[in-house]
């Protein structure tokens, strides 16, 4: 019973990680895929999961290291395309898109590290302490990255406020 | 809360030092609506917002992919079971066909032999007719012998 309910749990925050998912291979597509490939992963190691204190942070550092993973098979694969896309990107386009696409798109540009601590604090509320676990880094380490993502953002959107209302 | 306690709040925020109790704090200033001079920062929050909504859906491509693979996998089984199947049977019926010949061919020579046996009967006939005509030779030649002897015995007499 107790094996049940920390696979339901897991199966219970299935949007959480989707959504973080989603951030870090920047595709709904991607990310549907390395959930049902984590929950596929964690049926196996169901023994890993019941032994780890945290079960939450086990399914999310897991999710992290599918995705990651993912991104690497990827640019191996797609090196030229990705090229391709960073240049036809100018900015004349980026004036004319809207506010949360211009954010999604600054966001798909951060390194890995700050995209996805951005993605735990921001939008999915974890506290410092669970980031750590679920990252591997020091709270001072994620504290710099996510004030790094969190300022580049806020001078993108200052930006844009000024462009428009100028 | 005063603007300027926002504007430390926001200051805090940037830094990463602010608590979760007071993040959730500068997120209901933005949702009730916030003051003019904050406004620029409003796009970040309703962002984070947006986003915290997007649910998990379930991509169902994968196994259809999957099926349309079989699909056209147990299609080309099929075609290639199909003509291998014809190219046995055109094989097998060539075989027999030659072999049917081959057959005509062995029952028209057997029937060639026994014809030209039959028609060899006569001349085994003469054959043994010319062993009976052996005899009379041998007939003919005790004959020269008693006539001989009868001339001697003539011959006898008569001196």
């Amino acid at each position: 019973m107790k094996k049940d309910k920390n696979i339901e749990a897991i199966f219970a925050i299935k949007d959480k990680l989707f959504r973080i998912a989603n951030r870090l291979l920047g595709s709904e597509i991607e990310a549907s895929d390395a959930v049902q490939d984590l929950y596929l992963k964690i049926l196996e190691k169901r023994k890993a999961l019941d032994e780890h204190p945290k079960k939450e942070a086990f399914a999310v550092s897991t999710l992290k290291n599918l995705c990651i993973d993912k991104l690497r098979k990827k640019k191996n694969s797609y090196a030229d395309d990705i090229m391709l896309n960073n240049v036809s990107f100018s900015e004349n386009i980026e004036q004319k898109m809207d506010i949360n696409a211009i954010i999604s798109k600054a966001l798909s540009e951060l390194p890995e590290k700050q995209k996805l601590i951005f993605q735990l604090r921001d939008i999915e509320g974890y506290e410092y302490v669970e980031i750590c676990e679920i990252t591997g880094l020091t709270v001072s380490a994620v504290k710099t990255n996510l004030s790094r993502a969190r300022k580049l953002l806020r001078d993108i959107i200052i930006n844009r406020y000024k462009y428009e209302y100028k | 809360m005063s603007t300027n306690d926002i504007d430390k709040l926001l200051d805090k925020f940037f830094d990463a030092e602010t608590t979760l109790e007071e993040e959730k704090t500068l997120k209901s200033y933005f949702e009730s609506g916030c003051e003019t001079k904050h406004e620029k920062f409003k796009a970040y929050f309703e962002f984070a917002h947006k986003e915290s909504l997007i649910v998990y859906t379930e991509r169902k491509q994968k196994p259809i992919l999957m099926n349309k693979y079989f699909k056209y996998a147990s299609v080309a089984a099929l075609i290639l079971i199909s003509a291998t199947l014809v190219f046995i049977y055109n094989a097998n019926q060539k075989s027999k066909e030659q072999l049917r010949t081959t057959e005509n061919a062995i029952r028209f020579v057997c029937f060639q032999v026994n014809q030209a046996q039959e028609e060899m009967e006569p001349m085994r006939l003469v054959n043994s007719s010319f062993k009976e005509l052996e005899k009379l030779n041998e007939l003919e030649k005790t004959q020269d012998i008693l006539l001989k002897q009868l001339r001697i015995i003539q011959n006898a007499t008569t001196n």
